[in-house]
């Protein structure tokens, strides 16, 4: 336990960072859209389009300025552009610093658990459409018609109240999983500005799971925008705010963040192509890796 | 007559030992995982006592986790594991010097990390025999006051047959943390050159700084 407690920082802290980034992102994009005039203002569809075109942009310019290392210089083979990674991996640290953790501090504070339960499980339910679409595509049928139920149940609350907590949970699944499931190639190991560490494969995936969101697939209208634009800054916050200690050990007190944030994410995504749940026990790499070690 | 028996009997006295082997080996797996789960328990018992006791001072916290890395962990393997495969490449010096630091590093960030374990409940749900070594318990770490959402935390556990088991990682959410160490050190020996003594340098600043 002891262990457990020390390094639960690792687990919580990493897994969703991508989320707190793309939340900052919308945020800015958000706050952007308000300078405009009403009238002028963009259409979220037109924000989605610049959130992606900013995304990959950024990346483009980020990849076309690095070189890839010779594979004896690299800290893990699948980290070609592992110098300019860690220097966005700093930058991104810096953007949680001064955005995201002090305002995750503040609403932990004062919201009351039920309020933080409450979005915890909107986010949750904001991801069903893109498990059902994903798992259909792979041919996961059951899954996806659990995903299309608890969408449905929890709707009547706009996934606010877990209505579904004691039935079956439906297996998270996104287009990065598909892809996976297509035999595209993973790919190089990519730190992305405000959006934390993908694979090339997984990043892609995220572009189409963004559009994938049940009220920009409804074309929910005005207020439907509004909440759609609202909801991944508060998803940000909300994750942040509830592994606030686990993701401050990772920041504050590892030997080297960057590294472990790597090996977290290759691990939590390894799991979820696996499709294994949290703590379901499964034959894998780390097995072989102890075995190995216990027969030396 | 008896000449005329012997293959038979040869027969039948491979099949009964075969039939005594394949009835013991499930029982010895048994008695393995048995021995795994009540060890998580144990500790898990240890830490939570550990975790609600007053402390004097901060040295005293430390002796604590000290204390129960010793009677529930194999620490000497945790070492060797997280260290990779430059374990073997480091001198005698190296090796002692890693071994003093990771581990006053180690039990520092436990004890700081104490505060957040009060409280908690530890049940354990279900065990599995991983090769013939190694066992995995695993079980649902509980808030009972609901303010924090359930984890799930699988144990790893060396079961010698000559020896008592120990722990040596701790999965949680899949996620293996003694592997996720190894990494940590492995890419920081790799980007100074393949010098074990750089990861020496990094953990004598933490340890410090603690």
């Amino acid at each position: 336990m002891i262990i457990g407690g020390l390094f639960c920082n690792t687990i919580r802290s990493f897994l969703l960072s991508p989320l707190f980034y793309e939340g900052i992102l919308l945020a800015m994009i958000n706050h952007s859209s308000m300078h405009i005039g009403a009238k002028n203002r963009p259409s979220f569809t037109h924000s989605l389009r610049f959130a992606k075109a900013a995304c990959f942009g950024l990346m483009a310019v980020v990849m076309s300025g690095c070189s890839s290392l010779p594979v004896d210089e690299r800290s893990d083979a699948r980290d070609p552009f592992e110098d300019t990674n860690r220097s966005v991996f700093a930058f991104n640290m810096a953007a949680d610093t001064y955005v995201l953790e002090p305002v995750a501090d503040g609403y932990r504070t004062i919201a009351p658990n039920a309020v933080q339960k409450a979005v915890s499980n909107h986010v949750d339910w904001v991801g069903l459409p893109s498990t059902a679409v994903n798992s259909t595509l792979q041919g996961k049928f059951k899954n996806a018609t659990l995903a299309v139920l608890h969408f449905a149940i929890n709707g009547l609350t706009l996934g606010l109240v877990d209505l579904t907590a004691d039935d079956e949970q439906p297996k998270t699944e996104d287009f990065g999983q598909t892809l996976a499931a297509a035999n595209v190639p993973e790919g190089a190991y990519i730190e992305v500005p405000l959006l934390g560490g993908h694979t090339t494969r997984s990043l892609t995936g995220r572009a189409v799971d963004f559009v994938l969101n049940p009220l920009s697939v409804l074309n929910a209208g005005e207020v439907g925008q509004t909440v759609q634009s609202a909801q991944l800054p508060v998803a940000a916050v909300s994750v942040r705010a509830t592994d606030f200690e686990a993701i401050n050990e990772v920041k504050y007190n590892s030997l080297d963040p960057y590294a472990r944030a790597r090996s977290v994410y290759y691990q939590k995504r390894k799991g979820l192509l696996e499709d294994r749940l949290p703590g379901e026990i499964s034959e894998g790499e780390n097995d072989d890796a102890f075995n190995s070690f216990f027969e030396e | 007559m008896f000449m005329r028996l012997r293959p038979l009997m040869i027969a039948l006295a491979s099949l009964m030992m075969g039939l005594t082997l394949s009835a013991s080996l499930p029982a010895h797996a048994d008695s393995r995982l048995d021995e795994a789960r009540m060890l998580v328990r144990t500790m898990a018992d240890a830490v939570k006592q550990a975790v609600e006791a007053d402390y004097e001072s901060d040295e005293a916290r430390i002796a604590a986790v000290d204390g129960l890395i010793n009677d529930y962990f194999d620490f000497n393997g945790i070492t060797r594991f997280s260290a990779g495969r430059y374990w073997k490449k480091a001198s005698d010096d190296e090796r002692a010097a890693y071994t003093r630091l990771f581990r006053k590093v180690l039990t520092g960030l436990a004890a700081r990390q104490f505060d957040q374990l009060k409280g908690l409940n530890y049940t354990v749900t279900d065990a599995v025999s991983k090769g013939k070594k190694l066992a995995l318990v695993t079980g649902v770490m509980q808030d009972p006051t609901g303010s924090q959402a359930d984890a799930i935390v699988s144990w790893r556990v060396s079961t010698p047959t000559d020896g008592a088991p120990l722990i040596i990682d701790v999965e949680i959410e899949n996620i293996s943390m003694l592997i996720t160490q190894q990494q940590e050190n492995t890419a920081i020996i790799r980007k100074n050159g393949g010098k074990f003594s750089a990861l020496i340098e990094i953990l004598e600043k933490t340890a410090k700084d603690l």
